[in-house]
């Protein structure tokens, strides 16, 4: 045993155990973000929601407010009976992607609020910027978990975002956030939906 | 000790044990901090050159001050790190492996961030440069949330607040200034501090880089 000691005194032992706990935590990282797949396709449509608003609807102004306040009680609901049904899922890996969420999703809102109040909605900056935001969150969440399909989500956002400072029409930068929406959030929610009801009829098979 | 065993058979020593753990990891991870403050010292030193050549010198390539500053400063980080790891044997937690992540991506997303709005001629918009702190803000706080730090969580919000005062301020001189600031005072402050800490907290066994 001496010789698999390190000079730091951690034995094979406790490696293999921290290990065990490392691979545990992120099966369980990667299964509950299946578990909130729903999220993304919610925020997805939400987005579509009040894109379709602000060219399609009169009174623009409150597009984004009103869908965004709708959304955040949808969520809220469906959240707390969520978690009323399931109990508090908490491990160290669970803790450092909800800081990630949290962290990103809180930064957005500043921003936005910043950019409206202050008036600079006109430059095609800012929404670059909140798609890169949105690919940080994923790009973070992917390597964390090593989970690839979130990178290829991050790595979407990316591209949108950089795509937005080349093409900068209303129409261009409309369809950019729209495609960044749609397959970044809208169907990447849905594959983890697909991922989370395998593997619960997998749970219940195996019963 | 019966009553403290759950349903699915987890004791007390296991749950003791596990927070002992989680304990030390983020130790270790504010050790990882620290041992890579210099990374913040040199950034911070790499945007002063690249702002005091730009406005000091703008008839010596000054438009090629940031072009040539941060490429440099990328080559000079991973350089270091390379020397770094070769140097000492050091290890690597699940704590510090997450602080890695949020920053080589935050890196990642910002080398993309900043290379497409220079060559998009971007780069003069405020909601960019808001951008830019508002990432690194992000950065900072979630690290100081993994690390359970304080200070970090300060050097964040002054990043974010820096952020929304771009876009309060509205104009080109307070955007200089506030940057300065932000870029080059804050980031080193908070470098040096760190690395200051670290051979206090250092004395943690098995660090890693």
């Amino acid at each position: 045993m001496t010789q698999m000691e390190r000079e730091d005194g951690t034995s094979r032992d406790e490696l293999v155990q921290r290990v065990a706990l490392m691979e545990e935590m992120i099966a369980e990282g990667r299964q509950s973000t299946a578990r909130y797949g729903w999220m993304f396709v919610l925020w997805g449509l939400t987005y579509f929601a009040a894109i379709g608003w602000t060219v399609y609807f009169p009174h623009t102004e409150w597009a984004w407010p009103v869908c965004i306040a709708a959304c955040s009680v949808v969520f809220g609901v469906v959240r707390s009976r969520q978690s009323r049904v399931e109990g508090k899922i908490d491990n160290l890996r669970r803790h450092s992607l909800d800081a990630v969420w949290q962290v990103i999703g809180g930064g957005i809102i500043l921003y936005l609020l910043a950019v409206i109040v202050s008036g600079h909605g006109k430059e095609p900056g800012y929404l670059a910027a909140v798609l890169f935001f949105n690919g940080l969150a994923n790009g973070v969440s992917a390597r964390i978990l090593r989970w690839w399909p979130q990178a290829v989500s991050a790595a979407i956002w990316w591209g949108c975002g950089t795509a937005m400072l080349i093409f900068t029409t209303r129409t261009e930068v409309l369809a950019l956030f729209l495609m960044a929406t749609f397959c970044g959030m809208i169907l990447f929610g849905v594959y983890a939906m697909m991922l989370e009801i395998r593997s619960t009829s997998g749970m219940q098979g195996g019963r | 000790m019966a009553e403290f065993e759950q349903e699915d058979g987890v004791t007390r020593d296991d749950l003791v044990q596990r927070v002992a753990l989680m304990e030390a990891m983020i130790v270790e991870g504010r050790h990882y901090t620290g041992r890579n403050a210099w990374i913040f010292v040199l950034w911070g030193l790499v945007d002063l050159t690249a702002w005091a050549w730009q406005n000091y010198s703008p008839h010596f390539g000054g438009r090629w001050a940031w072009p040539i500053c941060l490429p440099a400063g990328a080559v000079l980080t991973l350089a270091g790190k390379m020397l770094q790891r070769k140097g000492q044997g050091y290890s690597r937690n699940d704590v510090c492996s997450r602080v890695m992540s949020v920053w080589g991506m935050m890196g990642l997303a910002m080398g993309i961030y900043v290379a497409s709005a220079i060559l998009t001629h971007f780069s003069w918009q405020y909601s960019y440069i808001a951008g830019l702190l508002m990432m690194l803000g992000m950065a900072h706080a979630i690290s100081a949330m993994l690390l359970r730090w304080r200070i970090q969580g300060l050097v964040a919000a002054v990043y974010w607040a820096g952020g929304v005062a771009i876009f309060v301020c509205n104009s080109w001189r307070a955007t200089n200034a506030i940057m300065l600031f932000e870029m080059g005072v804050v980031m080193m402050l908070f470098g040096l501090y760190a690395m200051w800490r670290e051979p206090r907290d250092g004395a943690v066994k098995g660090g890693c880089a």
